[in-house]
């Protein structure tokens, strides 16, 4: 009996402070520990000159009110269109110019206008008519909108809803900012991903380009084998577009960051402070870093978000597209014996790092190797990536492709490298010999005996015969 | 309420509840809707004009001569690799003794591969010529040659190969974009090519991961004012605008990097500076 009016007492507190407790959150993107090494006057800034973090949020906003710096290559969503007619009166009217190409959104919220007398004039919308594209706006404008005045419909509303779906399917693991320290990273080997500095592991592009939006989106809508990054196929296609846009937009703001950082850190961390203050002031060094803060730290801003642009803009060219110069070599024994040779020799090198069997325990995986930003020995032995997590080399008896297991998705990790880990890129083998590379990695898992090529299935055979005699 | 059939019935609809209600609608959370403002792009106005600064020719210029000395001991370091020692590829890698080049001391304890540089271009100052020919970073029995350099931004480096088994050039950089490229064995032609874009702020590191002992250091530069002690400590830095100027003293084996943050110098016109820099062994981190 008590213990079940116990279970109503504790019932209604949690509903109490449930309401009471969600009432003022408010989420925050965390600064980077490079952010953090620096002195609180870097990271702040001196007087009204603005440190690191104020530069961050003046351009990226925080959760609850994101910025959209126009510069930067993102869809941030909206549809542009233009005034056709303004009807003024008890219920505004305002028809947009029809255009044959792109139909009028279903829904429309928002419309700002962008040119004419009320251009940044933003007005809500209290019912849209999609076929006709009439919206009557909920109160007046105080200057009339004009024929041939240009507008935008619900601008910014892919952010909007990148950042809804992010928060609930990605944030637990990615984190709010990205930074692959969500409440459940520490319980899953290998980590998520942290965006901060751009580099994702598995692309189709050469390996001095970024990652192409069709690439978020295939580990959107497969995850990635072997780890604990799931498909979300079942999402619709307009939510995945905005994912991918939210986590571009999450990676050029840590790459912002860490590219304002490095302008300082070399100087005004908070070790380099320790050196300098047995021979400076700290009111010198204080004033030293508010001269470069004023003088230099603006062009630096805004170089900093030209070359996101551009390295963003470049990764979806052509000319960053990883295009085998060979069509592949049809999968034979022969193929394989040869892949394998080129596996083991010298050339390649492949069994260094990925064993003689494949099992991913060559002899790189046992040597202490020191961090080379910080020159100092990681706490275990092996091979690690720029995120400083341990580094396997991939065991490829498992058959567990984590970049896909297509076999241009191979040819890819072997071509470009695996960016950020220590796969380096194999730009400069021919591709033929790549391809055999490939047949042979992907018979690994088959193989019931070390260095026994099998034969190919009968099928494979019959096939590769059938297309050598046309 | 007497009845635990009732109990359930209000704890179940309490939680029922409180879960439609959810945070979303109490002003937080991640359910919420977030604003979004837009920033013009902007900043198009670049003052190019570092290129129609005053011509250096009409600006008086000095030189800066100097050599770096290590004082307080004078550690020999065991080779890094023995010949014939059983290493990776020891075909290739133990051929011949490979020294340990962290720290390289002569006998008068004259320091090599020592960087002395301006850690920016002095206003007026003649701007860096970027040579159109490429630079050449070369391998041999696992050792990178040079070991430590200089190399102004823009110039295409390319890196060869005089080794028979496969390498790869991993740079860690912190403001350019990183390379890991694998370097095909006998490479003489440079099939891996790079430029740096932007200058360093400190020497970055290049590794072969491949075989972990092989390094060596590339500072970019945006301007011609740095040097690297020769194999006698000395080394020589021209056409420097007169005036004070703060040279940055930065060596592999010191603790931080740093032997001096700041070596102030005054520059007289038409003459040459002499500095002679003291590299305490207590800064020494082996």
């Amino acid at each position: 009996m008590s213990r079940v009016s116990g279970l109503t007492t504790l019932s209604i507190a949690g509903l109490l402070l449930t309401a009471a407790g969600c009432s003022d959150f408010q989420s925050s993107f965390a600064p980077s520990k490079r952010t953090l090494a620096l002195i609180p006057e870097a990271q702040s800034g001196v007087g009204t000159t603005p440190g690191v973090t104020p530069l961050v949020d003046e351009k990226f906003g925080n959760p609850q009110h994101l910025k959209a710096w126009k510069k930067l290559p993102v869809e941030w969503g909206g549809v542009t269109s233009s005034v056709a007619e303004y009807v003024a009166g008890d219920k505004p009217v305002i028809r947009l110019t029809a255009d044959e190409t792109t139909p009028f959104p279903v829904r429309a919220g928002r419309l700002v206008l962008t040119s004419g007398d009320g251009a940044g004039k933003s007005y809500e919308i209290s019912d849209w008519n999609a076929e006709k594209g009439e919206a009557t706006l909920a109160s007046a404008p105080e200057v009339a909108p004009a024929a041939g005045d240009n507008c935008t419909l619900d601008p910014g509303n892919l952010l909007q809803s990148g950042r809804v779906l992010y928060m609930r399917h990605c944030s637990h693991c990615h984190g709010t900012a990205g930074d692959g320290n969500g409440p459940t990273a520490q319980y899953l080997y290998p980590r998520p991903r942290d965006y901060r500095n751009g580099i994702f592991k598995f692309t189709s592009t050469i390996d001095s380009s970024r990652a192409t939006r069709d690439d978020l989106l295939r580990v959107l809508k497969y995850g990635i084998p072997g780890t604990y990054m799931p498909s979300f196929l079942l999402m619709k296609d307009e939510e995945l577009e905005a994912l991918v846009e939210y986590v571009r937009f999450l990676a050029m703001r840590g790459e912002y960051e860490q590219k304002l950082v490095s302008e300082l850190a070399a100087d005004f961390s908070s070790k380099a402070l320790e050196t300098r203050l047995q021979s400076e002031s700290r009111q010198d060094i204080v004033q030293e870093l508010a001269d470069f803060l004023k003088d230099d730290m603006p062009e630096t801003a805004e170089t900093a978000g030209d070359e996101l642009a551009e390295t963003w803009t470049t990764a979806e060219a052509e000319e960053s597209k990883v295009v085998p110069s060979v069509p592949r070599v049809p999968d034979s024994p022969e193929s394989r014996r040869r892949g394998r040779e080129l596996y083991l020799g010298k050339a390649l090198n492949c069994a260094n790092c990925h064993g003689i069997d494949g099992a991913g325990n060559g002899p790189q995986t046992i040597a202490f190797e020191k961090n080379p930003l910080t020159d100092e020995l990681y706490p275990e032995a092996g091979l690690h990536d720029i995120w400083g997590n341990l580094n396997q080399p991939r065991n490829l008896q498992t058959g567990i492709f984590r970049g896909g297991r297509r076999p241009i998705d191979v040819f890819n990790r072997i071509y470009a490298g695996i960016k950020g880990s220590s796969m380096p890129a194999f730009k400069n083998t021919p591709h033929e010999d790549i391809w055999h590379v490939v047949n042979y990695v992907l018979s690994l898992q088959f193989e019931s005996e070390t260095g026994a090529v099998g034969e190919a299935p009968a099928e494979t055979v019959a096939a590769a015969a059938a297309d050598s005699q046309n | 309420m007497k009845s635990i059939r009732g109990q359930f019935i209000l704890v179940f609809s309490a939680m029922a509840l409180s879960a439609t209600v959810g945070c979303g609608s109490y002003g937080g959370g991640a359910g919420v809707v977030p604003e979004v403002t837009f920033i013009e792009a902007g900043g198009e106005d670049a003052e190019a004009a570092e290129a129609t600064s005053e011509s250096s020719a009409e600006l008086p210029t000095g030189s800066l001569k100097g050599k770096v000395t290590l004082s307080g001991g004078s550690p020999t370091l065991p080779l890094l690799i023995a010949k014939g020692s059983a290493v990776k590829d020891a075909e290739v890698c133990a051929a011949e003794d490979v020294p340990d080049e962290r720290l390289i001391v002569g006998p008068d304890g004259a320091v090599s591969n020592v960087f002395v540089y301006l850690s920016k271009a002095p206003k007026g100052a003649r701007p860096l010529e970027v040579p159109a020919e490429p630079f050449l970073f070369d391998q041999k029995t696992c050792k990178f040659i040079p070991h430590a350099v200089i190399i102004p931004v823009r110039q295409t480096v390319k890196v060869l190969s005089n080794d028979s088994v496969a390498h790869n050039t991993h740079t860690f950089p912190s403001k350019n974009a990183a390379i890991n490229s694998t370097v095909n064995p006998m490479d003489r032609d440079g099939l891996v090519s790079f430029a740096y874009t932007k200058a360093e702020a400190v020497p970055l590191a290049v590794k072969c991961d491949f075989h972990a002992w092989m390094n060596a250091w590339h500072l970019p530069l945006d301007h011609p004012f740095g040097a690297v002690s020769n194999a006698s400590g000395e080394f020589e830095i021209a056409n420097i605008p007169a005036g004070k100027h703060s040279f940055v003293v930065w060596h592999e084996a010191a603790n931080g990097g740093f032997v001096q943050r700041k070596l102030e110098v005054e520059i007289t016109a038409g003459e040459t500076a002499e500095v002679s820099i003291d590299y305490p062994a207590s800064l020494l981190k082996l």
